[in-house]
């Protein structure tokens, strides 16, 4: 029998072994489809829609949703070359909901046998800062999940109180006052970031990004703050609930639909410019090499759309006669500023 | 910043900081198996390891000049990998950025050895790090108390505890 500093020792050489550069396969597009395809280009296209909605999608009462796991959905997604995303799927249904819920369960999410836990929500993440202790980026997922229940600032509240995250020490004094707070970020930290990545930025954003919540421990007016945080996270007094809630909505109505279509690779990229057109200028579009199937994701902090996928601009590129380099374009870091 | 080289005295004593896009692929793949070791999911790592990064950037003129960058980046990771709050944000974050049909290269380990590392995920904290710095990382006691910020007694203590446990829940004989 192996002793114990063997047996990590080997586990270990492994581990390193199969994470090394030289480990890596060329990346290249493949013809494979993913029978789940759609799964990450909902979910993502879930948050990245919701700014950019149509108003007439918000109205209660208005067109009602096709029923889910309609045929017609799916292959107006799966057999279209330009993708016209239906606007009915982005109105969330009853059975959205306990689609979600069942699949989280299905999947042995973690905490999934906690008293009253449901599957956390992307767009109901926020920042909880204090005065002298660390902050905590979270979500705000600890009331219900259903149609009638948006997120409200009790909501946020409750989720940097005392108790609701290790954001604040024992030791410090609670605080009596809150502030809720609109943060964002500068965005070309993220354009690097992920460049550096392998990325490639396919439309920069123009216009300041939406933005998310940030709850402070004090009583302030978030302008004049200068935070000590990483990254940087700038804050005004404008947030609209109203907006996150509109994301929070369509994020339910993608998951939940989500379960029934595929996706064709080749559609990523349409996708993503149809979800990117819907939100203006406000996202940074992003192609991401090295997926195989279609998907689409996002991170709402940084209102930033990626997608990754075979790609006729892709192939394209790989194709050439003159094997012209894929290499996405990096760029140096600026400088941090102070 | 520039420097005057006289070649005919050998090199320079002094040498520009590293560019961040020279450390970041450089460290990214040790960044992300750490990560997932300590972890445990391939899409809360990546997530992790991209935070991680972000960090570094943002304060990348200091952290260029450091004496030791690669363990600071690895403390980063190491400590946002065992922190509740951040994988539970990570773990949400990932849902919507890769979801189940979104297949990007991710090395395979053997069944063996997820499983080991399964089992080092359950110990405490510190005991955690410790093990995946030592072990994985292939970092002396000294290297260690470096990286965390704590004395070399408290690496051993938690390399011996850690060690103990394991041992139990393998069922093998501790090596000396």
């Amino acid at each position: 029998m192996n002793d114990l500093d063997t047996i990590l020792r080997e586990a270990s050489a492994e581990t390193r072994s199969a994470f090394s550069p030289v480990s890596e396969p060329e990346v290249r597009p493949a013809r494979a489809r993913s029978p789940r395809g759609l799964t990450a280009a909902l979910a993502g296209a879930a948050v990245v829609l919701g700014l950019g909605l149509p108003a007439l999608l918000l109205q209660p009462g208005g067109q009602s949703p096709p029923p889910l796991g309609s045929e017609v959905t799916t292959t107006s997604l799966a057999s279209s070359s330009t993708v016209a995303l239906d606007p009915s799927w982005l109105v969330p249904t009853v059975a959205d909901v306990e689609a979600i819920i069942a699949d989280a369960e299905a999947a042995g999410a973690p905490d999934v046998l906690s008293p009253g836990w449901r599957p956390p929500l992307v767009s109901e993440g926020l920042w909880c800062l204090y005065r002298d202790s660390p902050g905590a980026a979270t979500v705000a997922s600890n009331g219900p999940l259903d149609l009638d229940h948006p997120l409200t600032v009790d909501d946020l509240l409750a989720e940097c109180a005392p108790g609701n995250n290790d954001g604040l020490s024992d030791t410090t004094p609670i605080p009596t006052e809150f502030t809720v707070c609109r943060g964002t970020f500068e965005e070309s930290v993220y354009k690097t970031m992920w460049t550096s990545d392998g990325s490639e930025i396919v439309e920069r954003a123009t216009a300041p990004v939406a933005g998310f919540p940030v709850v402070l421990g004090w009583a302030s007016d978030c302008t004049s703050e200068d935070l000590a945080t990483n990254p940087v996270v700038r804050l005004s007094a404008d947030l609209e609930l109203g907006a996150v809630n509109k994301i929070r909505s369509i994020e339910i109505a993608l998951r939940g639909h989500e379960l029934h279509g595929t996706c064709p690779a080749q559609d990523a990229e349409t996708l993503a410019r149809s979800v990117h057109q819907e939100f203006g200028t406000s996202w940074t579009l992003l192609q991401r090499p090295g997926t195989a199937w279609c998907g689409l994701w996002i991170d709402p902090e940084w209102a930033v759309i990626s997608f990754g996928g075979e790609t006729a601009a892709a192939e394209e590129r790989l194709g050439s006669e003159d094997g012209s380099s894929t290499s996405p374009q990096t760029s140096p870091p600026t400088a941090p500023t102070g | 910043m520039s420097i005057d080289v006289d070649e005919s005295a050998g090199p320079p004593v002094w040498s520009p900081p590293e560019p961040f896009d020279h450390f970041m692929p450089r460290m990214r793949h040790r960044v992300l198996r750490l990560a997932y070791v300590t972890s445990g999911s391939r899409a809360t790592a990546e997530d992790l390891a991209q935070e991680a990064f972000l960090a570094a950037w943002r304060d990348w003129e200091r952290v260029a000049r450091m004496e030791n960058p690669e363990g600071w980046i690895l403390r980063v990771v190491a400590n946002k990998s065992v922190s509740h709050v951040r994988r539970r944000v990570a773990e949400v974050k990932a849902v919507a950025r890769h979801g189940p049909g979104l297949e990007t290269y991710w090395p395979q380990l053997s069944a063996e050895t997820e499983w080991l590392w399964h089992q080092v995920r359950r110990l405490p904290r510190r005991q955690l790090q410790v093990i995946a710095l030592h072990y994985l990382e292939e970092m002396t006691v000294l290297e260690i108390a470096d990286v965390l910020g704590c004395s070399k007694e408290s690496v051993h203590t938690h390399m011996r505890r850690a060690r103990s446990t394991l041992a139990v829940w393998i069922g093998t004989g501790e090596s000396s």
